[in-house]
């Protein structure tokens, strides 16, 4: 994210480019000035997008627990903001995410590990859910996401782990070994928690969609 | 081409067996995986194309490989279109290469404007005279587009389809209709004539990975993840047939030339390399006929002209041809 200050005359110059500069002659250079700034400062990248993949499945219910009693996996919380490319928060939308089981098995039959958010007016999203396992046909652990937002282009991505033994404990030089992931930023840092009980994990992964 | 091998010479490992199970059974032990098979039209010859850009062409009755034909270095994904005398490849810059069956030479080379000029799957109309490409839309990063072009590359429409890549597609056998099923899990139907989306199947819940025509285009087979192949009738575009009893993830399905019997190859979702079944079926009363067994997930599945015998190709280095029950 860019935080380097803007010469008065590029500023000047973006702003006539940008025909900001209309009606402007009663607001205070200063003012503009501080204005862009805290836009440039707010502006985010959009997210990276990923493949689809094959096993999406329509239907999953919107339910923020994902995790299955009785069945194993290191429990893992998933959070983060919807935001346009603006650094705006975006409303409605919808976060579809799915994953495959500490197996590495994606549930085709029911809706295990699938979940689709209908988060209304909330901007931010989590669920509980476990860490996916591997499988050797896509041996890099990841989570699938499907997000729709009025006003917004759909972004399909992948959310990746740093601590993927995949990765070698180097993701910035590992994450395009063997072509699995396609962009770094979706390759998350993962907090692993100990409260005094069982371990378990959490992982900030924000989504910035690009406008229509 | 600019290299013609004849029969086993060059590739060395290209020797060719007769397996036990009937007379007619064949082997063919490859450099390379298989990508994709069919026999000839008189039913003498199996072309088989590999990840190792060969293609070669195999004397079913002798079981001997007669001809080998080596791409070139830049061409991946061989895909094998007889009916219209032609097979295609991608290139490494992203164009799709058309080229002779009977000699290997490169016919046309053309690129389409996709996304990373990362071409996806291609499918031929039966007499050869469209393509259909597709790839993800440079316009917008999880959209995906399908180009309709003549032989020539010459662009006829172009199809917006959907948010996920495209699994499988193909144009109906009098070429009027292109059937194109994506991993979003909707099933797509254009009118090629008129450039129209003349219907979307939306109550598929998973992916389809595969679809064929029935040689009458009367029926249209899907299948996929969820392990049942789907008959569809192609006037009403209503679910008219459900075969099940794949006991993995449905990869490749093809008719037989009369329509009488359908044959399906898996793959398992959690290692490609496992084994899997190839089940003939009965198409009128949904009961598989027979179980064969491949090494690893299946990538191609063909019949021969008379539909006496099917050739499989799996991930591992072998194609193999199996003798049909009557």
């Amino acid at each position: 994210m860019p935080t380097r200050p803007v010469p008065r005359r590029e500023f000047l110059e973006k702003c006539i480019t940008g025909g900001f500069l209309v009606g402007a002659a009663a607001v205070s250079q200063t003012r503009l000035f501080a204005a862009y700034n805290e836009a440039v400062q707010k502006a985010a990248k959009p997210t990276p997008p990923e493949v689809l993949g094959p096993f999406f499945k329509k239907g999953a219910p919107n339910q923020t627990n994902l995790r299955v009693a009785g069945e194993p996996g290191l429990p893992l919380a998933i959070s983060g903001r919807i935001l346009d490319a603006r650094g705006e928060p975006v409303h409605d939308a919808k976060v579809e995410l799915w994953h495959a089981d500490h197996r590495g098995i994606y549930d085709v039959h029911g809706f295990r590990y699938r979940s689709k958010l209908a988060l209304g007016n909330a901007t931010q999203y989590r669920v509980e859910t476990i860490m996916p396992g591997h499988y050797p046909s896509r041996p890099v652990q990841h989570v699938h996401y499907l997000i729709t937002a009025p006003g917004c282009k759909p972004l399909i991505t992948q959310l990746y782990f740093a601590t993927d033994p995949y990765f070698d404990g180097d993701p910035d030089r590992n994450f395009a070994k063997g072509g699995v992931v396609a962009n770094r930023e979706c390759v998350r840092p993962v907090m692993l928690l100990d409260e005094n009980t069982a371990p378990r994990t959490a992982v900030t992964f924000d989504l910035v969609l690009e406008k229509a | 081409m600019r290299t013609f091998f004849w029969s086993l010479v060059a590739t060395g490992a290209l020797v060719a067996t007769a397996s036990a199970a009937t007379a007619t059974d064949r082997t063919i032990p490859l450099e390379a995986a298989a990508t994709d098979v069919a026999f000839a039209p008189d039913g003498r010859s199996l072309y088989v194309v590999t990840a190792g850009r060969n293609l070669l062409q195999f004397d079913v009755a002798a079981g001997r490989v007669e001809r080998t034909y080596a791409l070139d270095n830049d061409e991946r994904r061989p895909g094998v279109q007889v009916a219209a005398g032609r097979f295609t490849t991608v290139t490494s810059a992203g164009a799709l290469r058309l080229r002779e069956l009977k000699n290997g030479n490169a016919v046309a080379t053309f690129s389409v404007p996709v996304a990373r000029a990362r071409i996806g799957t291609v499918a031929a109309a039966s007499d050869g005279s469209l393509l259909a490409i597709a790839g993800g839309d440079p316009a917008a990063a999880s959209a995906n587009i399908v180009h309709v072009v003549d032989r020539t590359g010459q662009p006829r429409f172009r199809f917006p389809a959907g948010i996920g890549a495209m699994a499988a597609m193909a144009f109906s056998p009098d070429g009027g209709t292109l059937v194109a099923a994506s991993f979003d899990a909707d099933i797509r139907i254009w009118d090629v004539r008129t450039g129209t989306l003349v219907h979307c199947l939306e109550e598929m819940p998973l992916a389809m990975f595969d679809l064929d025509f029935s040689r009458d285009g009367r029926l249209l087979a899907t299948a996929g993840a969820d392990q049942t192949i789907y008959l569809w009738d192609t006037k009403t575009w209503r679910i008219v047939r459900r075969l099940e009893g794949q006991p993995e993830t449905v990869r490749r399905l093809r008719f037989s030339p009369d329509g009488t019997r359908l044959v399906s190859g898996g793959m398992s979702a959690l290692d490609f390399e496992a084994p899997v079944k190839v089940i003939l079926w009965d198409v009128a009363s949904g009961r598989s006929l027979r179980t064969w067994e491949t090494a690893h997930r299946v990538n191609a599945l063909a019949f021969s002209s008379d539909g006496r015998q099917v050739a499989v190709a799996d991930g591992s280095k072998q194609a193999k041809v199996w003798a049909v029950p009557n």
